[in-house]
């Protein structure tokens, strides 16, 4: 075991410091109290480009070995990510949520897409020149955490397919290129009626409906989409119909959610991070004096954050180490996010705590970072949604589907949780998880 | 390599070599030492056979038991053994970690030899204060350690203690006797070795909440209520999965403690213990809480651990000391 920063990272890592201070954090606060995005066409787009920086997966994966380095390394790709990710959302998590790149809608098409596709939609964040984003758009109003809810129709008419549906908090969806968009052929299959589809922004009948007002993330723009007879040609399908045999679709979602939680993980602990120390600074103009029974009640917040933070990291470093190593990650990464969340919500509310009344005012980070970190405990399955996850792979739990399951068939579950669920009242990631379950040596 | 939580090869085989110790030393044999109050000779043997007692002498910096194995590693072992019995992995492995701190404080030998339990105590007087069910491991020297550096080691004349649990480990209580060997340290050198008993201790919490989550997710996919099994009540499956991400965190802190440790950042030790103490007292409270009627009775495994983890708890200067610990470096107020 070796727990130390790779040191390869150290680099960048230093430039989205020096990133974060002289830009993130000011601009941040700037889209905070001006209650939206930074436009596109703002320069930091250009100028944090040239500097190399892109938000969202812009790698490559091959086959379906596990990527390697020159030197025969596992290729650190999530480990990296996971190590960026804390240090960008610990100067500002909407700024690092806006920064150009494929975005969410990364990771499906690296996972998913045609060497076609790849080349198309991720080879165009190769131009350090112009600001791009890419968009996931996968929640509807009636399908937020209950993805197999989802109702957009994709109708197939000849060549093409027509798309027609609602999105709705879609991240940096209206300045998009283009946006990953999930849909159905047919609500009566379940999950293997779904297809992603590559959609270009300009598409006739692809419109943006709004841009919404937040409690928090000024800084991150997110969008409602309207796909209104949208036609896409075939070729949009992403990865192709072979892509999908069985419930290919959604199991490519929750893969995709496999590589991005950890990340959401490890920006609630960079969140919590900026908090803590945040809390630290404040604390330590305020309690200079001989010690109060104030301060041993702080001192003790101080450092339960603290070793928590340390926890979330390795939480959300294990589910990375694994993604890296092609091993499923599944309960890991669901851990991760699920933990790591409200981990940063509960330094920030340690932070108004030690201000004390004054903690409500705007004037201060922990406020912002307060409305903020939320976001996280909600977006890419809630804390809710995670311990579905984890029970069903742990135990083979599932949703309740009458009354008369018995023990008998939760026991042939083997603690897999590999019950196929087609009403579709969650999501319930499924893949090829190994997870051993768990078994009592005392009995 | 950076970021990697892999085990080398002759990591992997130590731990093999826990559990089939476990398996076969101490599995099935818990409400015997339970009864007896004390590890069996039998198991003691084995356990020194298997070359195990030499992982818990080893301090950081030193390669007394000649392997070359990290402390995430050492500490992992620990914790697999405690999964099986906590009270009797105490009552094996501590004693030999004792005497090793009490080496380091430099305590002249004859006064380490026969030394079982370590305390965290607020000061090292002129007379040691009284201890009271206090898990001695059939020895009858305790080595007492304050924030300040001082150290003290007593030799008592303890008698049998009704205790809550961990009777494996022989607790005794002893009045206030005299110093055998008394020294003092720099406070810096003390509060390292705090924090590595303590991290010490991390492991038999967290191998109880590990047995708690393993246990429990078992029978809830077993026990059959309003038609189903209690697995697929969500009320019930959420606590489980919470077990679980509380118990696996906890794990991986200790894996941190242990490597930062070799990094000489002793902290996270006491970090560890306080997320382990935590831990520890709500999962072995759920097990409990998930197995009903059945989990109050001795005829499964999970009251005894909840009581393990609620004794064990209190040792070491408890939850209170160790948070003083921590907070050292935060550089608050005048006095921390």
């Amino acid at each position: 075991m070796d727990f130390q920063i790779d040191p390869s990272f150290e680099p960048i890592r230093q430039m989205l410091g020096w990133l974060g201070k002289s830009k993130l954090r000011p601009l941040g606060i700037e889209a905070d109290r001006q209650g939206g995005p930074l436009p596109p066409d703002h320069p930091f787009f250009k100028e944090v480009l040239s500097m190399g920086m892109t938000g969202g997966f812009v790698g490559k994966l091959k086959d379906n070995k596990v990527p390697r380095d020159d030197d025969g390394r596992p290729r650190r790709t999530s480990r990296r990510a996971v190590v960026l990710a804390e240090e960008a959302a610990y100067w500002d998590r909407g700024m690092a949520t806006s920064l150009p790149g494929p975005s969410l809608g990364g990771a499906p098409v690296m996972l998913t897409g045609t060497d076609a596709q790849k080349e198309h939609y991720l080879g165009m964040f190769k131009d350090k020149t112009t600001p791009r984003w890419g968009a996931f758009a996968m929640s509807e109003p009636g399908a937020g955490s209950d993805v197999a809810r989802i109702r957009t129709r994709a109708k197939r008419d000849g060549d093409s397919y027509v798309l027609s549906g609602e999105k709705c908090f879609i991240s940096n969806g209206a300045r998009a290129s283009w946006a990953v968009v999930w849909a159905t052929i047919d609500p009566a299959l379940g999950r293997s009626g779904h297809r992603a589809f590559l959609v270009d922004q300009g598409t006739p009948g692809f419109t943006v409906a709004c841009i919404e007002k937040k409690m928090g993330l000024a800084a991150s723009e997110t969008a409602s989409l309207v796909f209104d007879g949208c036609r896409v040609p075939e070729s949009a399908l992403l990865g192709g119909e072979e892509a999908y045999a069985g419930k290919g679709g959604f199991k490519s979602a929750m893969k995709a959610f496999d590589m991005t939680r950890p990340l959401v993980a490890a920006m609630g602990v960079g969140m919590g991070r900026a908090a803590y120390d945040e809390t630290l600074r404040v604390a330590r103009e305020r309690f200079t004096g001989p010690s109060s029974w104030r301060l041993s009640r702080v001192q003790d917040r101080l450092v339960r954050v603290r070793r928590k933070l340390e926890m979330g990291r390795m939480l959300a470093w294990k589910a990375a180490w694994l993604a890296d190593h092609k091993r499923p990650n599944a309960v890991e990464a669901g851990m991760a996010k699920a933990y790591c969340a409200q981990l940063g919500l509960e330094a920030a509310s340690l932070g108004l705590e030690v201000l004390g009344e004054s903690g409500g005012a705007s004037d201060y980070l922990v406020e912002k970072i307060f409305r903020d970190v939320k976001a996280l405990d909600i977006v890419e399955g809630t804390q809710q949604i995670q311990r579905v996850v984890i029970a069903r792979r742990l135990i083979g739990y599932t949703e309740d589907r009458g009354r008369s399951t018995g023990a008998s068939e939760a026991s042939t579950s083997n603690g897999s949780g590999a019950k196929d669920s087609s009403n579709g009242s969650a999501d319930t990631a499924e893949d090829s998880s190994t997870h051993t379950p768990a078994g009592a040596t005392h009995v | 390599m950076p970021m990697d939580f892999s085990l080398t090869d002759e990591e992997q085989m130590v731990l093999d070599a826990a559990a089939e110790f476990a398996r076969r030393g101490l599995l099935g044999k818990e409400r015997d030492h339970e009864r007896e109050g004390c590890v069996s000779d039998a198991s003691r043997k084995s356990f020194a056979e298997s070359g195990l007692d030499l992982l818990s002498t080893t301090l950081p910096g030193t390669n007394s038991d000649g392997m070359d194995l990290s402390w995430p590693a050492r500490i992992q072992a620990l914790t697999i053994l405690a999964r099986t019995d906590a009270a009797a992995a105490m009552a094996l492995w501590l004693p030999g970690t004792t005497a090793a701190l009490a080496k380091s404080l430099g305590a002249p030998a004859d006064a380490v030899a026969g030394l079982g339990q370590s305390r965290l105590v607020d000061a090292v007087g002129e007379t040691s204060a009284p201890c009271s069910a206090l898990p001695m491991a059939g020895a009858s020297r305790i080595l007492d350690l304050d924030r300040e550096g001082r150290w003290g080691i007593a030799e008592v004349t303890p008698s049998p203690s009704e205790a809550m649990a961990l009777h494996a480990a022989g607790p005794r209580s002893a009045d206030s006797v005299a110093w055998l060997a008394q020294g003092q340290v720099e406070a810096e050198a003390a509060h390292e070795l705090r924090h590595l008993l303590r991290l010490v201790g991390s492991a038999l919490l967290v191998g109880l909440a590990r047995a708690s989550t393993d246990y429990t997710a078992a029978y809830v996919q077993e026990r059959v209520a309003f038609s189903k099994p209690l697995s697929h009540h969500q009320g019930v499956a959420f606590i489980v999965a919470e077990m679980a991400i509380r118990t696996t965190g906890c794990e991986l802190l200790l894996d941190r403690a242990g490597w930062d440790l070799e990094q000489g950042q002793s902290r996270t030790g006491t970090d560890a213990w306080l997320e382990a103490c935590e831990t520890a007292l709500w999962v072995t409270d759920q097990a409990v809480q998930l197995l009903g009627g059945h989990g109050y009775m001795k005829d499964h495994p999970v009251e005894k651990w909840m009581r393990e983890a609620r004794t064990i708890t209190l040792l070491w200067g408890g939850v209170d000391a160790a948070r003083a610990d921590a907070a050292r470096d935060l550089d608050l107020g005048a006095e921390s």
